[in-house]
């Protein structure tokens, strides 16, 4: 049975003029795993909240949603409170109380039930999903990862039916998102609940998914299974909006047909079966960028926190060429960030020297550049920071062009997608006129047009003669722009070689693009290089 | 061990210690409340603490003791000039007693503050009105997200260069700058923590706020003890018993029926250390047979 039916669904917000969803017709099967995915602006975010009573945005909506066959405006608060389940993607406001224990508690105290009863759930939800360790421990304490995952279990402890999550993982890193997916697959497939998730990078979800739903300006275009998804918009070119695997987006710009490979050998069949390399003679090593000058030079850095506390970078060195781009890879606390925060000075190493060009400037773009703003519009946060760094607005003005704010320069700086919040962090950057720039976790809650524009303008970045650091988890970007990629590991790079060596030489941190090409060519350790680098076996 | 009793029980309690001391002029009183605090924060955190505690008490104690004569010339006993001052031994021991009382109170603030960790006091909030339980709650979860978003939005202000050679003026502008960005972060924190608030259910009615603390035969007698002999001991002292005055001169202590007052004062503030060391003395006990 159906545990949401939509009818004709169309809804315009209070104020605006256009429709965000239009004549949505949708059956949500119980126990089923949904993805919702679109680029930004589809209106995918808003279809879910409309799922959700409690959080229904005020506007004008037609059509009707059923709940189990109750229309949703009547069914009752508590059932609604407690047998469909949100968690949003903010991971500071997703997470209520101080303590564990008690957030665990929070819905439960809500609805109206007793400290026995109440412990009793609790027990079990902690039990269940392995928060014992953590059950007396502050919030504020835990990861990122672990408070999503708190926060689904908070959710959880309601006995929910369905759950509906929104760009869930868009804040965590690639580990913490993989345990979170883990997480909800074993929601899902252990105890049947039904599952909706909004996404715009769904490389981590696709394998899980029972549909796929696909929402283009307030239509649904696409309503698929992921098997077949690649086929059916490889035509329409949604592969360039919608994150997909690596394989994915392959199977569709070669213009795979019928149904997708799942299994890594029988990937590697397809492309052997109907793919022939074009050129076996790729130059490998091309290393032209020796000769460059080096502009930031850092060698031997020791850095910790506290007096008594342990190092957290132990010789840490780096060297930086002229029109270079180079990427940091690695997992979470090992002090990525730290080390780019010494290359910028912001903090001082206590041994070891980083030495820098003198006239080149440097500058830094942190993650999460959204609690970074002030203003209430674009332009006065522009203006606000050339004021600081005594700049004229005509200069600020010029970047506003180049940073393609120009549509969006009245809005307020929280409104505005993620894509857009990181275009505005970058003007901000360039206000100090960088050569060289840092960029910590530039794709992360990126979709996949804000990564097209990244890795466009740090290549054009590049072509000035300027040099770039890319500190990522995210190997498959890194993969398509850096000239260099090291490993940091251990408070130090370990290998810091070019990108063909790097990606070639590994067996285990490498792209599925490597993995899948290993035995049919060398060099072919990223998307394009695979498309471009195979053509089709002429048809016997 | 005491950590087990329901948090209300506890609060009764140290209201009816906290309450009995403030009132106490007489000396063995005072002294009865003071040995029993110290003695009762000394189980509780241990001896270094205590003494640390003691060295501030004696601090004290000594001020109010040097301070009260200035203002209060009553008294018999004279002890010497200083110019046009006299300083009698009535207002100086009437100081020390003064001191006493207020540094006993601060020390069973310390006993309630070890007791009553802010869990306990979102319980008791909680089951007399639960939006004020869970509001605590949240004002205690967001000091530590705001320190950590001051730290960033700092050091992206660091890494932008800004803070190279800038002027005294123009670092407190920077870091005035910080705190707005700041604030701005936060309203919008709060708006979607109230999103999250209420697809949980907190706008529905009737709700509540779960404490992981029962309510046990033990805190039934502790809270029946606390009422009887607290309340008691304080008609006791209405009435005049145990009363004590330091001017003109000192009252004499004579043994009479206010003796009882002394001996229910002593019951009354070591129920807790006697609780706590009877159940130590039974896991010692207990863990000899293992």
């Amino acid at each position: 049975m159906a545990i949401f039916k939509i009818e004709n669904l169309s809804f315009t917000y209070s104020g605006a003029k256009s429709c965000v969803l239009q004549d949505i017709n949708l059956q949500i099967e119980e126990g089923g795993f949904y993805i919702i995915c679109g680029k930004s602006g589809s209106g995918k975010s808003t279809l879910l909240k409309l799922l959700k009573k409690e959080l229904s945005p005020k506007g004008n909506c037609l059509g009707n949603i059923y709940y189990n066959g109750i229309n949703l405006m009547e069914l009752d608060g508590k059932t609604s409170v407690a047998e469909i389940g949100f968690v949003g993607q903010d991971i500071e406001s997703s997470v209520v109380c101080d303590k564990v224990w008690r957030e665990l508690a929070f819905g439960l105290g809500n609805l109206g039930y007793g400290d026995e009863y109440i412990g009793a759930r609790v027990a079990e939800v902690s039990e269940y999903f392995g928060l014992g360790k953590v059950y007396n421990s502050k919030t504020s304490e835990l990861s990122g990862g672990s408070k999503q995952i708190l926060a689904v279990a908070s959710v959880m402890a309601m006995y929910p039916k369905v759950l509906l999550l929104d760009e869930p993982t868009s804040m965590l890193d690639p580990i913490a998102k993989k345990s979170f997916v883990d997480f909800i697959a074993r929601i899902n497939k252990e105890l049947g609940i039904t599952i909706i998730v909004v996404e715009h990078n769904m490389e981590n979800l696709f394998d899980l998914a029972t549909n796929i739903i696909v929402l283009d300006n307030g239509k649904v275009v696409a309503c698929e299974k992921p098997n077949t998804l690649a086929q059916s918009i490889a035509d329409k070119h949604f592969y360039k909006y919608i994150g997909l695997t690596e394989f994915a987006e392959i199977f569709a710009k070669l213009g795979g047909k019928g149904v997708m490979p799942c299994e890594i050998k029988d990937k590697r069949k397809w492309i052997t079966d109907n793919f022939v390399v074009k050129d076996t003679t790729i130059n490998l090593h091309e290393q032209t960028s020796q000769q460059k000058n080096v502009v930031l030079f850092a060698s031997k850095l020791y850095f910790k926190y506290d007096k008594k506390g342990a190092d957290i970078i132990k010789g840490g060195s780096i060297n930086l060429r002229e029109g270079e781009i180079v990427c940091l890879l690695g997992g979470n606390g090992g002090g990525k960030t730290t080390f780019a925060n010494l290359l910028t000075g912001v903090y001082k190493p206590y041994s070891g020297k980083v030495k820098k060009d003198k006239d080149k400037k440097i500058a830094m773009l942190p993650q999460n550049a959204k609690g970074l703003f002030v203003e209430d519009t674009v332009q006065n946060e522009m203006y606000a920071t050339a004021k600081l760094l005594k700049q004229d607005k005509a200069f600020a003005d010029s970047l506003v062009g180049k940073f393609q704010l120009g549509n969006i320069i009245n809005s307020h700086p929280y409104d505005i997608s993620g894509g857009e919040v990181q275009r505005l962090a970058l003007a901000k950057l360039f206000l100090t006129k960088p050569d060289i720039i840092i960029l910590d976790e530039p794709t992360q809650g990126m979709d996949m047009q804000a990564k097209e524009y990244l890795k466009n303008f740090v290549e054009q970045h590049k072509t000035v003669g300027g040099s770039v650091i890319i500190v990522t988890h995210d190997i498959r970007f890194a993969a398509s722009v850096a000239d260099r990629v090291g490993l940091f590991f251990d408070g130090k790079i370990s290998g810091l070689r070019e990108a063909e060596c790097f990606f070639e030489d590994n067996s285990l941190y490498t792209t599925e693009c490597s993995i899948l090409t290993k035995n049919i060519a060398k060099g072919l350790y990223n998307i394009d290089k695979v498309v471009n680098g195979l053509e089709r076996k002429p048809q016997a | 061990m005491i950590e087990k009793q329901n948090p209300i029980t506890i609060l009764c309690y140290l209201f009816f210690v906290i309450f009995i001391t403030m009132f106490s002029t007489n000396p063995i009183m005072l002294g009865i409340s003071f040995v029993s605090g110290i003695l009762l924060y000394c189980i509780l955190c241990g001896v270094k603490k205590t003494l640390v505690r003691l060295g501030y008490f004696i601090i004290f104690v000594a001020i109010i003791a040097i301070i009260n004569p200035i203002f209060s010339r009553q008294g018999m006993t004279q002890l010497f000039w200083i110019g046009e001052f006299v300083v009698t031994l009535e207002a100086l021991l009437n100081g020390v007693a003064i001191g006493v009382i207020f540094g006993s109170v601060i020390i069973w603030f310390g006993v309630l503050n070890v007791l009553l960790c802010s869990d306990k006091i979102i319980y008791i909030f909680g089951k007399f009105t639960p939006k004020i339980g869970t509001i605590l709650s949240i004002a205690l979860g967001l000091f530590p997200k705001y320190i950590v978003q001051y730290r960033k939005i700092d050091n992206n202000l660091k890494g932008l260069g800004l803070y190279d050679g800038a002027s005294f003026l123009s670092k407190v502008k920077l870091k005035m700058h910080t705190l707005s960005t700041l604030i701005t972060w936060s309203v919008e924190g709060a708006v979607l923590l109230s999103d999250n608030m209420s697809a949980r259910g907190y706008d529905l009615k009737g709700k509540r706020v779960y404490g992981k603390y029962t309510f046990g035969v033990a805190d039934g007698i502790l809270l029946i003890v606390s009422l009887a002999l607290g309340i008691s001991i304080l008609v006791f002292m209405g009435l005049g018993s145990g009363s004590f005055y330091y001017y003109p001169t000192f009252k004499q202590i004579v043994w009479d029926s206010s003796v009882w007052i002394y001996f229910a004062t002593l019951v009354f503030m070591n129920i807790l250390v006697v609780i706590n060391l009877w159940e130590g003395a039974k896991w010692q006990f207990l863990k000899s047979k293992i």
